[in-house]
């Protein structure tokens, strides 16, 4: 009984600490959301009047245009091309990186460093942002979004391709290299094999991400179906927005399936 | 030999050889530095203090491809059998090889040489398992696995072959016969090969020398007729106590 009520004494002050803190926390977070909807001017009202600006938009844009029907499909091609140029960019310097950026196969403190420094400041800087800088650049056209895909990519899957290889099982790399096995042997013959279906399936899914992206890098000049969307938006044509976001829709769709499917039958 | 990790010197002055055509088991509780040891042995864990002479050339003094080179005398069999899992028996077997190849023909296992498969196949028949050739490391039993480690050992031309608790997760039939596999491979290709052990009796069957590891020293070092029963439940004493 005397061990009961001791017990007993003990866990009354550490449930009211508990409960303080849950108190605390509830409060910290309203505190959050109430400062986050008053800094962004976050609005009932605007949202109710804005509600028949987008009904007459939805409107103007029925039915949709089909005269803009062959060069947005052709537009949403060069986006995909984008797309693809810039991950396969990106795979390729990642491929390069990660074994710098994993902290069990770095082969000194400044390679792992200087490729974590790299993967930072690639990821850190939005890649609307490299698309406006490659623009400036190299001049407008779907180049610098390949450019700004692939640079802002490398940031991603550097990051996730060295993760994975700091997760992956050390055995068969020890094994090789007590055979005497250079660090590119055991980087072709013990990690890739552990980790390439991983390695497929985060590529698969930052391609899938790279081509919703590559369609808004259109808005700022680096071409494809963005580029068109932004051109029928200043002219307000707002049927041709439609058929151009239509077709969108339905490269994103096909996209997103076939990665799904490719990334199931591989992992 | 010694290492310390932190305030905890697990290798307090090992000292130990094996010669070429002999087989030699250590012995020892969990911790007393057995791993360490092998791993030290071919500078997977650099030891703090001590000389390792591997086939004549002091590993102390060698970095680089210098070392690389120096450590494809020796091959390792572990405990979780290390073959890579996606990749066939016989590209294992022949990965044993990687050391002595350069990178435009080792890129691919489709690219290594005609001599190398060759000898990784001969290497699969040495270990009594040419017909798995073909399969995937992930679909062999774990003594087959094991067998494979042994025969990447054949394959890299080894002098010496480190095995840290090799049947360790094996039946006792697949364990008896990866270590006469070892006795076979040391008595017959005369290959030094060091083992670590778990199983006393095994030892003394299949050893030429045992040696005894105790909170990292050697208490003993000698032919297994000549260790008593009670040096060896001694090695074993704080294990029991502990339990």
């Amino acid at each position: 009984m005397a061990t009961e009520a001791a017990t007993r004494a003990v866990a009354a002050p550490r449930r009211r600490r508990r409960t303080l803190a849950w108190i605390a926390l509830a409060l910290g977070g309203a505190a959050l959301y109430v400062h986050a909807w008053r800094d962004t001017h976050s609005s009932f009202g605007a949202l109710l009047t804005g509600y028949h600006g987008m009904a007459d938009i939805i409107r103007r844009s029925y039915p949709p245009s089909h005269h803009v029907l062959a060069d947005s499909i052709r537009a949403s091609i060069v986006t995909f091309d984008t797309a693809l140029l810039g991950t396969t960019i990106a795979l390729i310097i990642s491929l390069l990186i990660a074994p710098l950026a994993a902290k069990n196969l770095t082969p000194n403190r400044v390679a792992y460093e200087l490729s974590r420094i790299v993967i930072g400041v690639t990821r850190a800087i939005p890649d609307l942002i490299w698309a406006l800088l490659f623009v400036t650049a190299v001049g407008l056209g779907p180049f610098p979004g390949v450019l700004a895909l692939g640079v802002h990519s490398v940031g991603t899957l550097g990051k996730l391709f060295a993760e994975t290889v700091e997760d992956m099982d050390m055995g068969p790399v020890e094994a090789l290299r007590v055979a005497g096995a250079s660090r590119t042997q055991v980087w072709l013959h013990a990690v890739l094999p552990g980790v390439a279906p991983t390695f497929v399936s985060l590529t698969l899914y930052r391609f899938d991400v790279n081509f919703r992206s590559s369609t808004t890098l259109g808005l700022v000049g680096a071409g494809g179906i963005g580029f068109m969307i932004y051109n029928s938006l200043q002219l307000f044509q707002y049927r041709e927005v439609a058929t151009e976001l239509g077709v969108v829709l339905v490269f994103v769709l096909v996209v997103e399936r076939v990665s799904t499917i490719l990334r199931s039958k591989i992992v | 030999m010694r290492k310390r990790f932190g305030a905890h010197e697990v290798l307090r002055g090992v000292d130990a050889t094996v010669r070429p055509g002999e087989i030699v088991c250590v012995l020892g509780a969990n911790g007393s530095g057995k791993s360490t040891f092998l791993r030290c042995a071919v500078r997977l864990i650099e030891p703090d203090e001590g000389t390792i002479e591997l086939c004549g050339v002091e590993l102390g003094s060698v970095k680089g491809k210098q070392l690389r080179a120096a450590r494809r005398r020796a091959a390792m069999v572990f405990q979780q059998v290390l073959l890579v899992r996606r990749r066939s028996a016989l590209a294992n077997v022949a990965f044993g090889a990687l050391g002595e190849l350069p990178l435009y023909r080792s890129a691919h296992e489709e690219l290594f040489p005609d001599e190398v498969i060759e000898r990784a196949h001969d290497a699969l028949r040495r270990v009594g398992l040419p017909d798995v050739a073909g399969q995937r490391a992930d679909r062999l039993s774990g003594g087959q696995a094991q067998r494979i480690a042994i025969a990447r050992a054949l394959c890299q031309r080894a002098e010496l072959v480190l095995a840290d608790e090799p049947v360790a997760s094996l039946d006792p039939r697949a364990a008896e016969s990866v270590l006469a596999l070892l006795a076979d491979v040391a008595h017959n290709e005369g290959l030094g090969v060091l083992v670590v052990l778990h199983q006393p009796e095994l030892a003394r069957r299949y050893s030429d020398r045992i040696v005894g590891l105790l909170e990292g020293t050697v208490t003993f070092d000698r032919k297994p007729d000549d260790v008593e029963p009670n040096e060896i439940s001694n090695l074993y004493r704080n294990e029991t106590d502990g339990d």
